[in-house]
C-alpha cells in the first residue's frame, strides 16, 4: 500500500534527477496527450450520442442516380418535384418528416446597409421539431408555415442576430429582405442549436425560409433532379428503416420513369431511393481519417512507451546501490515495488497535467484549422469517456512500467550485491532485454517515420503542383441576383430571352467593372475555376448523335472571352472565345485535355462537335490544360467544359486586380447599379483562399506528418540513445578492459556499432514486415497510397545515421578519456 | 647503449577539482631494465595504483618525463598510448578482468586482434595456444571465463597479458582475490616468467610476494620512500645521466 511518505521520498528522489524527470513528464505528456485529442475526435464522431432525441430512428433520405448499367451517375440527388409528393402523403412508418433545401446561390440581408452575405436553407415545420431547435426568441415554424402555405417568414440564427441586428429583441415580428421578399422574422434559433451538418462540417446556416420559398421550388419541373435537397423523416421504429427504403424507393422509381417517359436519351437510367441514418451521413468518411490519426498516436505512445521504459530501467539501474541497501535492511520485492510506482506516480501525474493541456491545445488547433473538414469539432472537450479514458491509460501505464522494472530487477543478486562491497552487478538488464527494446523501437520508429514520410511526400507533391490556373489577386464575386426569373409558363424562346437579358446586364457590368483604376481584367461566367461553396455545375454531352447511350458528364462553365485569359488556363491547341462569339452566343466549345482524351486517346479532337440531349451541337475549338487541384467531388482531374452561352441559374463575376490594389463590396455595389439594381455583391472571394481551402487538407496532411516524422524522430533518438548510453554504462569496465589492453577509441566505436547496428538492423527489416502487411491491408481498402522511394530511404537512412550519432554520443564520454577512467567506473 | 624498459623522472599526478587539488604522486623517479622484477609496496592511498596506471599510460602524467624503451611517451594522444599499450605491456589485474562474452581463446587473442598491423589468423591461433600452454590451460580454450575457477581465470589473465610480447608485465595485486593456494600458483608462474626473462612490476600488499620481486620499492603519499623510510636521492643523479645520454 502506498503512503504519503513514498510520495514525498519519490519527489525528493525526483528533485535530484530534474533532467530524467523532465524527459519522462514531457515524452509521456506529449504523446499521451496527442491519444486522448485523437481518442475524444474519434468518440465524438464514432460514438458520443447526437444532441437530438431518438437519434437512431432519424434518417436522411435522398437518391443516388443510376446509369443505364447500374453505375452511380450523381450520389445524393433528389427529384424535389416528386419527392414532395411523399411529403404530402407521408410513411406511416414516419412519426415526423421534412424537407430541407440548402441554397446554393449567394444571398443577403437587403434590409441591412452592407448587404452581408447569408447561407439559407428552405424546409418544412418538421425539420425544427425533428432536431428540437432551441430558440432565444419567437418561435420554430409551425403548420401555418407548411407547404402550401405560402408564408414568407423567417427564422435566423442567434449568430446573425447578435452580429447583424445587435440582438434587438424587437426583431421578432419586424420584416428582413431577404432577395427580393421580406420575411417576417418568427425566432432566433438559440447557438446552442447543433445544426445537423448534412453537406459537411463547411456548411451551416444562417436562416432558415419556408420550402414554398424556394425560388427553385416554384418553377421546378417534376424530372429535374436537384442537389443539396434531402428528405428528413422519423421513423416509428429504428429497425423499419430498410422497409421504409423499399416502400418509397419503387413507387419513386416509377415516378421517375413515367415523368421521363417522353426523353429518349434518360430510357433506362433510374433513381434508387436510399433513407441513410443521420450518424452515418453526418460522420461520412471522416472515420477513416481519424481512425488513422487514431492509430498514428498510438503509435507515438509506444514509441514513447518503449523510450520511458529505457529510462526507467537506467534509472533503477543508477539506484541499484539504495536498493541494495533497503534489501541488505530486509526490504522485500514488494517494498521496492511500492518505491517504483510512487514515482511513477508522481511522473505520470505530472505526464497527465501536461497531457490535458497538450489535448486541449490539439482541440484548439482541430477547431481552427479542420473545422470545415472534420465532423463535430465543436463538441470537443473533456466529457466524462475521455477523463476515464485518460485516467485509466495513465494508471496501466504505471503499472506496467512498475512491473516491468520490478520484474527486472534481481533481487537475490540485488541482497549479495554489498556483500561484494558494492563491486557486483545486481541490476543490470539483460542483454537481450536491451537489444528486444532497441529492435522494438526502431521497428515503431521506422515505420510511422516511413508511413508519415510517405503522406508528406504526397502531401508535399500536390501543395508543389501548378495548380492550372492563376489565383493570386483573382477574386470571385458571389452575387445577389434578384432578377425575376423566367417563368415556366413562358416558351422557351422567351426565357432564352430572358437569360440572354440578364447575361448582357452582367456583362455590361464587367465593362463598367473594367474602367475602374484597380482592375486589370473582369469575366462573367456560372462558376469560378474553385468557387468558394465548393460547387459547380455539370452538363451531359453527346459525342455523336446517333448514340445516345454514348454520354459524358462535364463539368461546364458557361463564360465570355475574358474568363480564360483571366486565370491565365493554358490553351494546348486551338484558340479562346471571340467577342462576336460570345455575344452570338455561338455554339462552340472549349474542353479540358482529360475531355479531349477521352473522345481521342491522342486529344486531336478540335474541329469535332460535341452534342446536347437538345440536339445543339457544339464545335470543339480549344483544348485548355488539365488542373491538378483535386477537390472533394473528384481527386482526379474531371472532364471540363466551357462554352460562351447562356449563364446556368447561377452567375459570378471574376476580377483580377492590379498588384497592391484592393476593391471593396460599396464600390462594387456602386459600379453595379449603374446597370441594374438587381444585383448586389454579396460577399467578395478570393480564389487564392478557395483554393487554399481546397488545399487545406493536404496542408493539414503536410503539417500532421511534419510533426509526426519530427516527433517520431526525436523519441526514436532518446530512447535509441537512452537504451545504448545504458548499455555502454554498463560496459564501461569491460570497455576499459579492452582499451586497456590496446583497443584505440576507435576500434572501441567501430565495434559498438558494430553490435548496435545489429538490433537496429533486425528493427528495420521488423519494420519493413509490418509495412509490407499493411500496404497488402490497404490494397482491400479504397485508399489510394503513392509510394515513393525517398519516403522508405530518408527515413530508413535517418535511423541508421541516428545509430551512428547516437553511439559515438554514448561512448564519447569513455573513449575522449585516459582507460583508468573506464576501469574506476567514472 | 640499450636503453632501460622503463624510465620516469620527476612524475608527478594531480587531480584537480574545483575546489581542491590532490597530489598523488610528487616526483617519481624510476627506472626499470630488462629483466627485472619490481615490486611496489605502500598502504592504501600512497599512489601505488596511480603509479601503475602512469607505467600502463592508462592515465597520463601531470608533469615530469616518462620514457619506454627510450621513447618519451608522457604526452601521447589517446590513439598513440593505445598502440604502445597493446605492443609494450601487458596487464594482469587483481580481478581478473576477462571478458565475459568471449571465450577463454579470444579473451587471449584480443590483444593481437587490437594490433595496429594486423595479424594473420594462424599466428593468432599459435600465438593464443603457446600462451595457454604457458599457463597450463590449453584444456580450457573454448569455455567461458565464468566456467572457470579464480585461479584459473587469472592464469587466463596472464596467457593474455603474455600473448602479445610485452616488454613490461604490469600486475596489480594479482593474489587478491585469489585463495593463498592459487594465488601462490600464480606468484610461482609469475616468477618464472622472470627467470625466463619477462620484466615484471607488481603492486602488491602482501610482503611475502613482494619479498619475491628483485627490488622492492616503498611508496608513501606519493614519493618512493627507501628501506628506511627516507625518500630515495642516490638514485636520482644516475638516472638524470641515463636520460641525458
Amino acid at each position: 500500500m502506498l503512503t504519503i511518505k513514498d510520495f514525498s521520498t519519490a519527489l525528493y528522489a525526483l528533485s535530484k534527477a530534474k533532467g530524467y524527470a523532465a524527459t519522462v513528464v514531457l515524452t509521456l505528456g506529449l504523446t499521451l496527450g496527442t491519444l486522448i485529442a485523437m481518442f475524444n475526435l474519434n468518440y465524438q464522431i464514432l460514438q458520443a450520442p447526437l444532441p437530438y432525441a431518438d437519434e437512431e430512428q432519424l434518417v436522411v433520405g435522398s437518391t443516388a442516380w443510376l446509369d443505364k448499367d447500374g453505375s452511380v451517375l450523381y450520389p445524393r440527388i433528389m427529384p424535389s418535384g416528386l419527392i414532395q409528393q411523399f411529403y404530402d402523403k407521408p410513411s406511416d412508418k414516419l412519426s415526423a418528416h421534412a424537407l430541407l433545401r440548402y441554397q446554393t446561390l449567394a444571398m443577403t440581408l437587403r434590409d441591412l446597409a452592407d448587404s452581408p452575405q447569408v447561407q439559407v436553407s428552405y424546409t418544412t415545420p418538421g425539420y425544427m421539431q425533428m432536431f428540437q431547435m432551441p430558440m432565444v426568441q419567437g418561435r420554430a415554424f409551425s403548420a401555418d408555415e407548411d407547404i402550401g402555405s405560402k408564408n414568407a417568414v423567417a427564422v435566423l440564427t442567434e449568430h446573425v442576430w447578435r452580429n447583424h441586428y445587435n440582438a434587438d429583441p424587437a426583431l421578432v415580428g419586424r420584416k428582413v429582405r431577404i432577395g427580393d421578399i421580406d420575411f417576417t422574422v418568427v425566432g432566433i434559433a438559440a447557438a446552442a442549436f447543433s445544426e445537423p451538418q448534412l453537406l459537411g462540417p463547411s456548411r451551416h446556416t444562417d436562416v432558415w425560409l419556408p420550402w414554398d420559398m424556394n425560388p427553385r421550388q416554384q418553377n421546378i419541373s417534376p424530372a429535374s433532379l436537384n442537389g443539396w435537397h434531402f428528405y428528413l423523416g422519423k421513423l416509428k421504429n429504428a429497425a423499419e428503416r430498410q422497409a421504409f427504403e423499399q416502400e418509397i424507393a419503387p413507387e419513386l422509381n416509377s415516378k421517375y420513369q413515367d415523368v421521363n417517359a417522353a426523353n429518349a436519351s434518360e430510357a433506362g437510367r433510374s433513381l434508387l431511393f436510399s433513407a441513410e441514418p443521420l450518424r452515418q451521413l453526418l460522420q461520412g468518411d471522416s472515420s477513416g481519417r481519424t481512425l488513422w490519426m487514431l492509430a498514428g498516436s498510438l503509435m507515438l505512445l509506444l514509441i514513447a512507451t518503449a523510450n520511458i521504459t529505457n529510462l526507467l530501467l537506467s534509472r533503477a539501474a543508477k539506484q541499484q546501490r539504495t536498493m541494495s541497501i533497503q534489501a541488505a535492511l530486509g526490504a522485500q520485492r514488494h517494498h521496492l515495488f511500492s518505491q517504483i510506482l510512487a514515482e511513477l506516480g508522481c511522473l505520470l501525474a505530472a505526464a497527465l497535467l501536461l497531457a490535458l493541456g497538450v489535448a486541449q491545445s490539439a482541440y484548439w488547433l482541430l477547431q481552427s484549422y479542420a473545422a470545415s473538414t472534420l465532423p463535430r469539432l465543436s463538441a470537443l472537450g473533456f466529457d466524462w469517456p475521455t477523463l476515464v479514458f485518460a485516467l485509466l491509460t495513465t494508471a496501466v501505464m504505471a503499472l506496467l512500467f512498475a512491473q516491468l522494472i520490478s520484474r527486472q530487477i534481481n533481487y537475490k543478486a540485488l541482497q549479495q550485491n554489498l556483500q561484494s562491497s558494492g563491486k557486483g552487478s545486481g541490476l543490470q538488464i539483460s542483454s537481450n532485454t536491451r537489444q528486444l527494446l532497441i529492435c522494438s523501437q526502431v521497428a515503431l520508429a521506422a515505420l510511422l517515420l516511413v508511413c508519415s514520410a510517405q503522406v508528406l511526400l504526397q502531401s508535399l507533391d500536390q501543395l508543389r503542383q501548378h495548380i492550372g490556373f492563376s489565383s493570386e489577386q483573382r477574386f470571385q464575386i458571389a452575387i445577389d441576383d434578384t432578377t425575376p426569373r423566367p417563368d415556366s409558363s413562358l416558351t422557351t424562346e422567351q426565357r432564352q430571352m430572358a437569360s440572354n437579358l440578364r447575361k448582357d446586364e452582367l456583362m455590361q457590368i464587367t465593362d463598367v467593372f473594367r474602367q475602374h483604376p484597380a482592375v486589370q481584367q473582369a469575366s462573367v461566367s456560372n462558376d469560378a475555376p474553385i468557387s468558394y461553396a465548393g460547387t459547380f455545375s455539370a452538363m451531359t454531352f453527346l459525342p455523336a448523335m446517333d448514340n445516345p447511350d454514348h454520354i459524358v458528364e462535364s463539368r461546364i462553365t458557361t463564360t465570355d472571352q475574358h474568363f480564360i485569359p483571366l486565370f491565365n488556363i493554358q490553351l494546348l491547341q486551338g484558340r479562346n472565345f471571340s467577342a462576336q462569339e460570345v455575344t452570338a452566343r455561338t455554339p462552340v466549345v472549349i474542353i479540358n485535355q482529360a475531355f479531349a482524351q477521352q473522345l481521342q486517346p491522342d486529344g486531336q479532337v478540335l474541329g469535332q462537335r460535341l452534342y446536347s440531349r437538345q440536339g445543339l451541337a457544339y464545335e470543339i475549338i480549344g483544348i485548355s490544360a488539365n488542373h491538378n487541384l483535386p477537390d472533394e467531388w473528384s481527386v482526379e482531374e474531371p472532364f471540363r467544359s466551357f462554352i460562351p452561352r447562356n449563364l446556368i441559374n447561377n452567375s459570378t463575376l471574376l476580377l483580377h486586380l492590379k498588384p497592391g490594389m484592393h476593391i471593396d463590396k460599396t464600390a462594387l455595389n456602386q459600379m453595379m447599379a449603374q446597370v441594374s439594381l438587381n444585383f448586389r455583391a454579396a460577399s467578395i472571394y478570393s480564389i487564392k483562399d478557395n483554393v487554399d481551402r481546397v488545399l487545406l487538407s493536404n496542408y493539414l496532411a503536410a503539417a500532421v506528418t511534419t510533426a509526426l516524422v519530427v516527433l517520431s524522430f526525436v523519441l526514436a533518438a532518446i530512447g535509441i540513445y537512452g537504451v545504448l548510453s545504458y548499455s555502454v554504462q554498463l560496459r564501461r569496465f569491460e570497455l576499459g578492459v579492452r582499451m586497456a589492453i590496446g583497443a584505440r577509441p576507435l576500434t572501441i566505436l567501430r565495434q559498438l556499432l558494430g553490435e548496435n547496428l545489429k538490433p537496429v538492423l533486425a528493427g528495420l527489416v521488423l519494420a519493413a514486415v509490418l509495412l509490407a502487411a499493411l500496404w497488402l491491408g490497404l490494397q482491400q481498402t479504397t485508399l489510394m497510397v503513392e509510394l515513393s522511394a525517398g519516403g522508405f530511404a530518408v527515413p530508413l537512412l535517418l535511423i541508421v545515421l541516428l545509430t551512428v550519432l547516437t553511439s559515438l554520443l554514448s561512448v564519447w564520454g569513455i573513449i575522449r578519456k585516459p582507460a583508468i577512467y573506464a576501469l574506476q567506473g567514472q | 647503449m640499450q636503453h632501460p624498459t622503463i624510465l620516469m623522472q620527476g612524475i608527478t599526478k594531480i587531480f584537480a577539482t574545483d575546489e581542491m587539488e590532490t597530489h598523488a604522486l610528487r616526483g617519481i623517479d624510476l627506472q626499470i631494465s630488462s629483466g627485472d622484477f619490481v615490486s611496489i609496496c605502500g598502504p592504501s592511498g600512497c599512489g601505488k595504483s596511480t603509479l601503475l596506471s602512469l607505467l600502463g599510460l592508462l592515465d597520463m602524467p601531470s608533469g615530469g618525463s616518462y620514457q619506454i624503451e627510450g621513447k618519451e611517451v608522457s604526452g601521447l594522444s589517446l590513439s598513440e598510448a593505445a598502440f604502445i599499450r597493446n605492443e609494450k605491456i601487458g596487464f594482469i589485474f587483481q580481478s581478473f578482468n576477462l571478458i565475459d562474452e568471449l571465450t577463454v581463446f579470444d579473451n587471449i587473442a584480443l590483444p593481437l586482434r587490437y594490433r595496429r598491423q594486423s595479424v594473420a589468423k594462424s599466428e593468432i591461433e599459435d600465438r593464443v595456444m603457446a600462451c595457454l600452454k604457458t599457463v597450463d590451460m590449453t584444456h580450457r580454450a573454448s569455455h567461458r571465463p565464468n566456467q572457470l575457477s579464480g585461479g584459473q581465470q587469472q592464469r587466463i589473465a596472464i596467457a593474455r597479458a603474455l600473448v602479445g610480447s610485452p616488454a613490461l608485465l604490469l600486475v596489480d595485486e594479482p593474489t587478491g582475490n585469489l585463495d593463498s593456494r592459487n594465488g601462490d600458483a600464480v606468484m610461482d608462474m609469475l616468477c618464472e616468467l622472470n627467470n625466463n626473462g619477462t620484466t615484471l612490476c607488481m603492486v602488491t600488499h602482501d610482503p611475502r610476494y613482494a619479498d619475491m620481486a628483485s627490488r622492492k620499492l616503498h611508496l608513501l603519499d606519493g614519493r618512493i620512500l627507501d628501506s628506511d623510510g627516507t625518500p630515495i636521492q642516490q638514485h636520482t643523479t644516475a638516472l638524470r645521466q641515463v636520460a641525458a645520454r
